[in-house]
């Protein structure tokens, strides 16, 4: 440990030591930041400014002109409104109308109407249409949009805008023609429709009252809001939306001003042989430098933020409208707890990098991509339906920005956080085993000409790296469905895209590690017995996950409606019956096995069998992404995996994931229907199966390899 | 075991290249030193004797074969091997920003020096090389051949037994050069052994006890200058080796 310290302070005295590094990287942020922020305000209040100050000129032509500048006329003289509906208290709606909709209009009306608009002679222009005239629902927009606001005084009911398709108006049409581009054209285009509602309101009352009815609502009984969120749930949700993109931006920052010297810039200068020559190990190298990062990282940040809090504190620079901040002492040493993994991951990430470049020049073209995907997990609170109590706690960073959002809301979940934080943890782990690894090959190590490689690419390094590359498709096909959305056809998209992945991974790999296509994915021919065992096992499998479902959803609840919305989806029923087919059964049947009964079960191979089954299993169940349907999957997968080393043959374990599947979509309507007993049927018959299987004589697919050195 | 302390087997590094498949950059080298002495390997350039003692410092790891520093194997404990070994080669570069003496004091530290001791041999290294003046400059403001001193300093820091120089001299100037191989010749006055490479003949003819010829990644001959001179009957080193090398050229001809 005497060594790695002895690394740690060298590092950090070169930094120190380094006029630019401390300039670009402290000086420049510290006196940027209140600019910024300084500019943003300013701009954003000018705007608003404008276009309170300005006077939105109108026009109007057309036989009903004299009608809207009545209205209008009428809006403008109504002056400043009680609150809409007698509301009051702190809610949106108890705003109320302004003093004025400063419309001015602009007499005679151009005769080209849409240069005048261009050229903002005039901000809106009405065409004032009788009766009769045909609205259409939808018209071309070309350049100036076109909405219809049809207007009567006579009748209770005052819309303004109609869906009635190409139906001739009974009533006035006010066609009005604005610019949705140009700031002052839409907010005229908008007033405009506020007056008319104003003067629609208006002649309610009036008629209302000549009729002897309450005109307002407040005549027959007042509302009230309250917010009962109070303003630090309020402020602390917004505040935890966005609390992590900003401390990563900084950690990255901070991060990088150290990262790009750290490995590749050592390797550049030739320091890094020298280190390599010495008697500290390569872990401890790699510790070293992460720590440096590390500690870089967080000064760095902890130096913005107080900077930050300086400038607010002392009032050069003033929070945006709404925001506060209330944060104890205890939240502040909560919230670097809880960013510290996230600090380390970012360190590891970078080191990462920095271990991978060759050059001090080309680590530094790797940041960018890295501060994206930095990024990118910390924008999970954004989405409004990503939640800490799903999948998403299992996604390093991501997990943890949602994990801080609730509890800056006001709504923690401890057991999920302290899992998010594991995660990320480990996940930093992994990363910076990963550079410890990049250390020992040799090619990194050296900026020589030769590509030297301890291993020629084949079985072994495909053993290696196996686990590795599935993960990482796990991960994009994860990433895409959060981003896929919902709507029409999202399953046909989400199957092909999840298909597409597992099987450019599968030809990727046989194609990189130079795998025999035959064996890698066992291909061949299985014993008879073994189609009796799948025609048994299949339905008894199904059966027992079933049941599986059930107890496991006694121990960890799963609320009706993600179930059903769950079933909705995999299962629309607007399918055609040969796409369900082809979608849900036959695709998934043959590219998955092929990944994780093919290639992953014979990266595996090597290990005891219990391990290699279980791992397997683990990683189909987890490619399925539904929380719930973890273990049920799980013991499907571990089926298969069975039955393919069992039987030498992959084709098995397709039909038989075939058959799982073609029943589950067309026999079982619903996930949760069969009662406790049908699992005791079931279960001799998946005995009987898999004894079968056990005897079924087929080839043993993979032997034990030569260890060599 | 053998008291030997350096001894190789069978060492042997291939790399792989796309374009041109596979190269045997180093190929079977068994060799070992004895206690004490200057044992060389002379070489062209592309030869192997980078690729041979960067193994030997376990910067490579072999292909096959294995080697020893004290019987510690470069396979197995690669952590006492370099504990064992001081390294310097050109392309080995000191931190520019650390002063001298902070150079020494952290390489001393990490090549596992006792704390108790660090001050103090950090200071021996200082007087010994004539660094006190600069002891406190930062290494980006030193001269070349400052930089040599301080250099050599810190591969000796930890006073290791053993010590490999991979062509030192490349791009010295006469003066430094020679400065450096009378620093050489003391440490092998004090019983350290010393693995030194080079293409230059006049310096493996001052310096080596025993030289081996190194050729397309195979040592084709080791001995001792006279031994050379009696085996090929020629004088010059320079002579002595173009016998040698073009001896194994035919032969390679052949067999293929």
């Amino acid at each position: 440990m005497r060594a790695v310290a002895a690394l740690l302070a060298t590092d950090l005295r070169q930094l120190v030591r380094s006029r630019r590094a401390l300039l670009v990287g402290v000086l420049l942020p510290i006196a940027v930041w209140p600019a910024v922020l300084f500019i943003s305000q300013r701009v954003s209040a000018e705007q608003q400014a404008r276009l309170d100050q300005t006077v939105y000129l109108w026009s109007v032509a057309g036989e009903e002109a004299d009608l809207l500048r009545r209205l209008v006329a009428e809006a403008e003289a109504a002056g400043p409104g009680e609150p809409d509906a007698g509301v009051t208290g702190d809610g949106p709606a108890a705003a109320g109308w302004p003093a004025s909709f400063g419309l001015e209009e602009v007499v005679p009306a151009p005769d080209d109407f849409r240069t005048a608009i261009d050229e903002e002679t005039i901000h809106v222009f009405v065409e004032a249409l009788p009766p009769g005239t045909e609205t259409a629902a939808a018209q071309e927009a070309t350049g100036s949009a076109s909405r219809t606001a049809a207007s009567d005084p006579d009748h209770d009911a005052a819309d303004v805008g109609t869906d009635d398709g190409a139906a001739p108006s009974p009533v006035p049409v006010f066609r009005a023609h604005y610019r949705a581009d140009r700031d002052l054209s839409r907010e005229a285009m908008d007033r405009l429709q506020r007056a008319l509602a104003r003067a629609n309101e208006m002649r309610r009352e009036r008629l209302l009252l000549a009729r002897g009815f309450p005109a307002r609502p407040s005549e027959m009984g007042v509302i009230e809001t309250r917010d009962i969120a109070s303003e630090a749930e309020s402020t602390g949700l917004q505040l935890g939306r966005f609390i992590s993109a900003l401390l990563v931006s900084l950690l990255l920052a901070g991060g990088s001003v150290v990262a790009s010297d750290s490995l590749a810039g050592e390797k550049e200068r030739g320091t890094l042989e020298t280190l390599l020559t010495t008697a500290v190990s390569r872990v401890q190298i790699v510790v070293a430098k992460q720590l440096s990062i590390l500690v870089v990282a967080l000064a760095m940040t902890a130096i913005q933020l107080a900077a930050i809090w300086a400038y607010i504190g002392s009032g050069i620079v003033d929070l945006p409208e709404g925001v506060s901040i209330a944060l104890t002492p205890g939240l502040v040493v909560l919230l670097f707890v809880l960013y510290l993994p996230v600090a380390a991951l970012l360190a590891s990430a970078l080191l990462l990098a920095s271990a991978y470049a060759k050059s001090y020049k080309e680590a530094q073209l790797y940041f960018l991509p890295a501060f994206l995907i930095g990024i990118a997990p910390t924008l999970a609170p954004l989405l409004p339906g990503a939640s800490l109590r799903s999948i998403l706690a299992l996604v390093p960073i991501a997990n943890l920005s949602l994990a801080v959002k609730d509890i800056l809301a006001g709504d923690p979940d401890p057991l999920l956080t302290v899992v998010a934080w594991l995660v990320t943890a480990t996940a930093a782990a992994a990363l910076a085993a990963a550079s410890s690894r990049m250390l020992t090959r040799e090619s990194l190590i050296t900026t020589v000409q030769l590509e030297p490689s301890g291993a020629l690419p084949g079985p072994e390094l495909f053993r290696r790296d196996v686990v590795r590359w599935v993960a990482a498709a796990w991960a994009v096909i994860l990433v895409a469905s959060l981003f896929m959305g919902t709507g029409e056809r999202i399953l046909e998209r989400q199957i092909g895209f999840n298909m597409s992945v597992m099987f450019g991974v599968t030809l990727l790999l046989l194609r990189r590690y130079r795998l025999p296509a035959r064996e890698t994915l066992s291909l061949r021919r299985p014993p008879p017995s073994a189609w009796l065992a799948v025609a048994l096992g299949a339905p008894s499998a199904l059966v027992v996950g079933l049941f599986l479902v059930q107890v496991t959803a006694g121990l960890m609840p799963v609320p009706e409606d993600v179930i059903r919305a769950f079933v909705e989806q995999m299962f629309p029923a607007d399918l055609a019956p040969w796409k369900l087919l082809l979608l849900l059964v036959l695709l998934p049947a043959v590219f998955e096995e092929l990944l994780f009964r093919g290639v992953l079960l014979s990266g595996l191979a090597g290990q005891r069998t219990a391990v290699r089954v279980l791992v397997c299993a683990v990683a189909f169940a987890l490619f399925h992404v539904s929380f719930f349907r973890l273990v049920p999957t799980a013991f499907l997968g571990a089926m298969l995996a069975l039955a393919t080393l069992w039987t030498g043959s992959i084709f098995p374990a397709m039909a038989w994931h075939a058959a799982n599947n073609a029943i589950a979509a067309f026999v079982l309507g619903d996930v949760e229907a069969l009662p406790p007993w049908t699992a005791a049927f079931a279960l001799p018959g998946l005995a009987v199966a898999l004894y079968l299987l056990r005897r079924s004589g087929g080839v043993e697919a993979r032997a034990r390899p030569r260890h060599d050195g | 075991m053998s008291e030997a302390p350096v001894r190789t087997a069978g060492l042997s590094k291939s790399f792989w290249e796309a374009s041109r498949g596979r190269i045997d950059a180093v190929a079977d080298v068994t060799f070992s030193c004895r206690p004490g002495e200057i044992f060389g390997f002379l070489g062209a350039n592309g030869a192997g004797k980078t690729t041979t003692l960067r193994m030997l410092a376990t910067i490579l790891s072999p292909t096959a074969g294995d080697a020893w520093i004290y019987d510690h194997s470069v396979l197995r404990e690669p952590q006492e091997v370099r504990r064992c070994l001081g390294f310097y080669s050109a392309s080995t570069a000191l931190y520019p920003r650390l002063t001298a003496a902070e150079t020494l004091e952290l390489f001393a530290r990490i090549n596992g020096l006792p704390e108790p001791r660090v001050r103090a041999r950090r200071d021996e290294l200082i007087a010994r090389f004539g660094i006190g003046k600069y002891a406190d400059a930062r290494i980006e403001k030193l001269s070349t051949g400052m930089k040599q001193k301080v250099s050599i300093a810190r591969t000796i820091a930890h006073d290791p037994p053993v010590l490999v120089f991979d062509e030192p001299t490349v791009g010295l100037d006469v003066l430094n050069a020679i400065e450096l191989q009378k620093v050489i010749a003391e440490l092998r006055s004090e019983g350290k052994t010393i693995l030194f490479s080079t293409h230059i003949m006049s310096e493996a003819e001052r310096l080596c006890d025993r030289i081996a010829i190194i050729h397309q990644g195979r040592i084709h001959a080791c001995d001792s200058l006279e031994g050379l001179r009696a085996r090929t009957g020629l004088h010059y080193l320079e002579d002595i080796f173009v016998r040698i090398v073009g001896e194994a050229d035919a032969l390679h001809a052949e067999a293929v």
